[in-house]
């Protein structure tokens, strides 16, 4: 156990510090704190745990856990070393504010081959005189964490992350979007196409259901997903469509949600292959793509989710479709629509 | 015109459009616009009107708050789809003749559901619906197979849904139907959630949270929060409510009870 930093925070008038720990101390101290009946009850989503277990074995960092002490012994005036030795003294009359969840889930992989005891986590400290004081952190921690919706996160990392400029394709949010500006893409199908390739799935928006129902698939689908399988970035799709849309009729292509989104996913599995294309090959491969499409006998009803399939099987494959001709292609479309 | 003891007030469409709804609309509209909790209905004895306000096209459903037309397209857009209300009433306006008495025989059982739902009589709106389900789930799949493009695969189809065991009846042909057919489907991987939480007497939500725990059977049931919610899996739910239907109506009969009184 080691303390890192200290500071004091005015509003519950308390010593605030953070320090680390390897699992194997907080399994030993921590763990015991809490109170069994508490332990076992209300294990919440037990599909997500089951993922933070998985992250757990495979050496994922979790967020800081809190931890809090009632005490006069512990003030303003305290050092990093005073601190450090209360907590090695006291532990045992600790208890902890946030984190039971993560601690839970801790103690159930234990045993688990793989798992490494030494690996270190980080633990925030709050030494308050005040039990209704803790009591208004523990509240303020607790509650007001209605899950941010997929989309909405998609949105924030894009926001800050992704400099589009810089890529060299033109974004605009829906409100600034005019009818007809050329090789400009809307925000929010950029949006969609991002989550579809997270979740490796062209149909990731539907109104047969309502869009809560909708998030959650969408967050299964993402989590049955191990990060170190995510071998393609987003951003090579964004350098992908950069590449193409120099020519019209792919760009005009791309720009067409259903199918932008069935590029993404496809890119996630056939990055390489796409690449290759220059940006004439591309462009046939689109026009024999469209005249394919063409003879299918689709409904109105139908066309979006199925060109959006369509194009998300081509590319998911396009080794195997890029050389067709359009009376085969449309022969494998019929096939994959029968 | 037969006097069916209720009417129809559409609260989206006007009279010149194709899927208005009046007192002669065809019954199929009639279901439909029900459903999307688009129309009021009118008891015409007590005059009491009824507002829909579930639009059940929407899983589990969506509580209407304003009336646009966009509630009915969106029922038939897929993503990003756009269709106008003109694509739409021409697709729609070919299916009006099919089945004209199956649809008729299931409106007033809509009707009867759905009101009962909306006044909160929940336990009357449970027994339509199950007789709907009955009603519908040898039709429905005949009217499936009968549209399918190559008759080959509909045999192929048909005899899919039908149990090798001959105690089988219609309940399960349905939901071979339905798992058949909607497997792929997104809402076929959606839950319905039984919401424990909004049990206001705070001692029964353990009483509540057995009792359900109990009859739903554990494969299927996704995940769990005791004394709070459970995410029952969107077939579990239908096989569900076939064993609710049979506890209630064989009360002494069965051979489940734990307990026999003597």
């Amino acid at each position: 156990m080691n303390i890192l930093d200290i500071e004091f925070d005015d509003v519950v008038s308390g010593l605030v510090a953070i320090g680390s720990a390897t699992y194997s101390y907080t399994y030993e101290k921590l763990i015991p704190l809490i109170d069994t009946a508490e332990f076992q009850r209300k294990l919440q989503d037990v599909a997500f745990y089951k993922k933070l277990e998985r992250d757990f074995v495979d050496g994922c960092v979790i967020p800081p856990i809190t931890v809090a002490f009632v005490t006069n012994d512990v003030n303003k005036d305290s050092t990093k070393d005073n601190v450090s030795e209360y907590i090695n003294n006291n532990i045992n009359n600790a208890f902890v504010l946030d984190g039971i969840q993560r601690l839970n889930t801790l103690s159930r992989i234990q045993e688990k081959e793989g798992f490494d005891h030494n690996k270190k986590m980080y633990i925030n400290y709050i030494f308050c005189e005040s039990i209704e004081k803790l009591l208004y952190r523990m509240i303020t921690l607790n509650n007001g964490q209605r899950p941010m919706t997929p989309r909405h996160q998609v949105e924030a990392i894009m926001r800050n992350l992704f400099d589009f400029n810089d890529i060299g394709i033109s974004v605009v949010s829906e409100k600034d979007a005019q009818k007809g500006q050329s090789k400009t893409f809307k925000k929010a199908d950029i949006v969609q196409a991002y989550l579809a390739f997270m979740a490796d799935k062209a149909m990731i928006d539907n109104k047969k259901i309502i869009s809560e129902k909708m998030d959650e698939l969408l967050v299964k689908n993402i989590m049955s997903d191990t990060p170190s399988n995510f071998n393609v970035e987003f951003k090579t799709v964004l350098y992908a469509i950069k590449k193409f849309q120099e020519k019209d009729n792919s760009s005009k292509w791309l720009l067409l949600v259903n199918n932008l989104v069935g590029f993404s996913v496809g890119m996630r599995h056939s990055s390489d292959e796409i690449l290759e294309q220059t940006a004439e090959q591309f462009s046939s491969r689109v026009e024999i793509f469209e005249s394919a499409f063409k003879g299918l006998n689709t409904s109105k009803i139908k066309v979006g989710k199925i060109r959006r399939e369509l194009s998300c099987e081509y590319f998911t494959h396009f080794n195997k479709y890029k050389d067709l001709n359009e009376d085969d292609l449309l022969e494998c479309f019929s096939e994959f629509t029968a | 015109m037969i006097n069916k003891g209720y009417s129809f007030e559409d609260r989206i469409f006007s009279n010149d459009e194709a899927i208005y709804v009046n007192d002669e609309s065809s019954s199929v509209f009639n279901i439909f616009r029900m459903l999307s909790g688009t129309v009021n209905i009118k008891d015409e004895y007590s005059e009491n009107v009824s507002r829909l306000s579930k639009n059940y096209y929407s899983l589990p459903y969506e509580i209407i708050t304003e009336d646009r037309p966009d509630i009915i397209l969106d029922i038939f857009s897929d993503s990003s789809d756009e269709l106008s209300l003109e694509e739409l009433m021409n697709t729609l306006i070919k299916i009006k003749r099919n089945n004209k008495k199956f649809y008729e025989n299931l409106e007033s059982e809509f009707v009867n559901c759905i009101v009962a739902n909306e006044n909160k009589k929940y336990l009357e709106s449970f027994i339509f619906l199950y007789r709907i389900l009955e009603g519908m789930s040898y039709s429905v799949p005949l009217m499936y197979t009968a549209k399918s493009n190559d008759f080959n695969k509909s045999f192929s189809e048909l005899k899919k849904f039908i149990g090798k065991g001959e105690s089988e009846g219609e309940i399960a042909f349905f939901k071979k139907f339905i798992s058949e057919i909607y497997k792929g489907e997104e809402f076929f991987g959606s839950t319905m959630d039984i919401n424990i939480d909004e049990v206001e007497v705070e001692d029964l939500k353990s009483v509540y949270y057995q009792i359900y725990k109990e009859k739903i059977k554990e494969k299927n049931i996704l995940s769990e929060s005791e004394d709070d919610e459970i995410k029952v899996k969107f077939l579990g739910f239908y096989e569900f409510l076939v064993e609710i239907r049979n506890r209630y109506f064989h009360f002494l009969q069965g051979t489940w009870q734990k307990y026999t009184y003597k």
